[in-house]
């Protein structure tokens, strides 16, 4: 009894201290940044890429890598190639804060996979640079941190709640 | 037209060889060697495959090596975790001391052991005979790499921070080889980045299906060899002078 108490009085204070609690001072999340892409229309309706995009990316990607079809309509190249818009450091990229990709996916705080092997940049743009870490690896960033970087909320990992202060408080 | 002479017309090519009187032998061989659209898939039709000549591959020159690393955004590193899509192997025969310097990537197994052992089906062979791992399946296992008898793959270790090329995508965790550059041959270019730099024409890349093709031709006039033969897989990487 008394332990599930002092569990539940650990939680709160937890989450009280925590930088995940951002209900409380309801400024919200900010709406992702739709920057202009190349051209005039997509290659399908927009509407239907908002919430198909990821589906018609996974059908091409099994036809070109098993079959060898490389249309471009449906193909990530072709997408990056139109919706890259210059990032903090001037390159084309679909990754940054208010990049096409890393903005809309920050908002709907779901993880983007595709950039840990594909590149975020244009063919020609930047492909080249030398094998360096330029950012704390931009490509595998969680949605959550994603998210909180947009925000401006970066949890600081000098937080002052350690692993130390609450192991024996929850079991 | 008796029974064998139909079977003859039949053999050579049905509608083709019935309409070949009026067609000039040109023409036929343009059809051929067209290239496939965008949207064809792949086919057994071809096999596309190498032809070395390693008493042409010089000792100690890497130029193969440099311009596959370069056309892939390979480090160059040669490490025991950096990735090698190609190696120079120098052999030394026991007896007689002959020398030969050899380029030995991903043979492109008509039988891959490394898709054999595959637990997830990442490993695979193209209907062209290119045998390749779908990064999005891989779950980097290892088997593949230990089931290799050429110890042609290699496992991504570190993050590679977004600076593939756009044409590449390669990743952290995920098994990786020669892909005889593949995405030349889907863009009609039909040659590989190894056998465009080398200085002494040693490779040759071709389709071993096309008889009419030099690799072919080679191939049925002059003895050649695959790495050891003798476990059957029926490479499509043959060496001559060896
Ligand atoms: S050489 Fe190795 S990696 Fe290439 S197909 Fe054969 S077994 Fe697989
Ligand atoms: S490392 Fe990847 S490709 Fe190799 S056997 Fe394992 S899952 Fe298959």
């Amino acid at each position: 009894m008394l332990a599930s108490w002092l569990k539940s009085a650990a939680l709160g204070a937890l989450i009280a201290l925590s930088p995940l609690a951002t209900a409380a001072d309801g400024a919200g999340v900010p709406a992702p940044v739709i920057q202009k892409a190349k051209g005039e229309q997509c290659v399908e309706p927009t509407e239907y890429m908002r919430k198909n995009h990821m589906k018609v990316l996974n059908h091409h990607r099994d036809k070109t890598v098993h079959e060898g079809i490389r249309t471009k309509q449906h193909s990530l190249k072709n997408c990056i190639e139109c919706h890259a818009t210059p990032n903090e450091k001037g390159e084309r990229s679909v990754l940054g804060k208010d990049n096409f990709c890393q903005s809309c996916h920050s908002y709907a705080a779901v993880k983007v996979d595709c950039f840990q092997c594909h590149s975020s940049k244009p063919a020609g743009n930047g492909a080249m640079h030398p094998i360096v870490s330029t950012q704390s690896g931009a490509g595998s960033q969680t949605a959550t941190s994603m998210r909180h970087h947009s925000q401006g909320k970066s949890p600081s990992l000098n937080t002052p709640l350690s692993v130390k202060d609450i192991t024996g408080v929850i079991k | 037209m008796n029974n064998f002479e139909q079977y003859r017309r039949r053999f050579l090519g049905g509608a083709l060889a019935t309409a070949g009187a009026a067609m000039v032998p040109g023409l036929m061989l343009v059809e051929m060697a067209h290239s496939r659209a965008p949207e064809e898939a792949v086919s057994s039709k071809n096999r596309w495959g190498l032809l070395i000549d390693t008493t042409k591959c010089a000792s100690g020159c890497t130029e193969c090596v440099t311009a596959c690393n370069t056309e892939h955004g390979l480090s160059g590193k040669t490490g025991p975790q950096d990735a090698q899509w190609i190696r120079k192997v120098e052999l030394t025969h026991k007896k007689s001391g002959a020398q030969h310097s050899l380029p030995v990537m991903c043979q492109h197994c008509e039988e891959p052991p490394c898709v054999d052992v595959c637990p997830t089906g990442a490993s695979f062979k193209r209907a062209d005979g290119i045998v390749l791992v779908d990064r999005h399946i891989c779950i980097g296992c290892r088997y593949c790499m230990m089931a290799c008898p050429y110890k042609a793959r290699s496992l991504v270790h570190e993050d590679l921070n977004d600076t593939q090329l756009a044409h590449m995508p390669r990743g952290k965790g995920c098994v990786e080889s020669c892909t005889l550059c593949v995405h030349k041959i889907d863009a009609g270019e039909n040659t590989t980045a190894c056998a465009q730099a080398c200085p002494e024409q040693a490779i040759l890349f071709g389709d071993l299906n096309d008889a009419g093709s030099e690799i072919a031709q080679r191939l049925a006039t002059y003895a050649s060899k695959e790495i050891r033969a003798d476990l059957g897989l029926n490479t499509g990487v043959r060496y001559t002078g060896i």
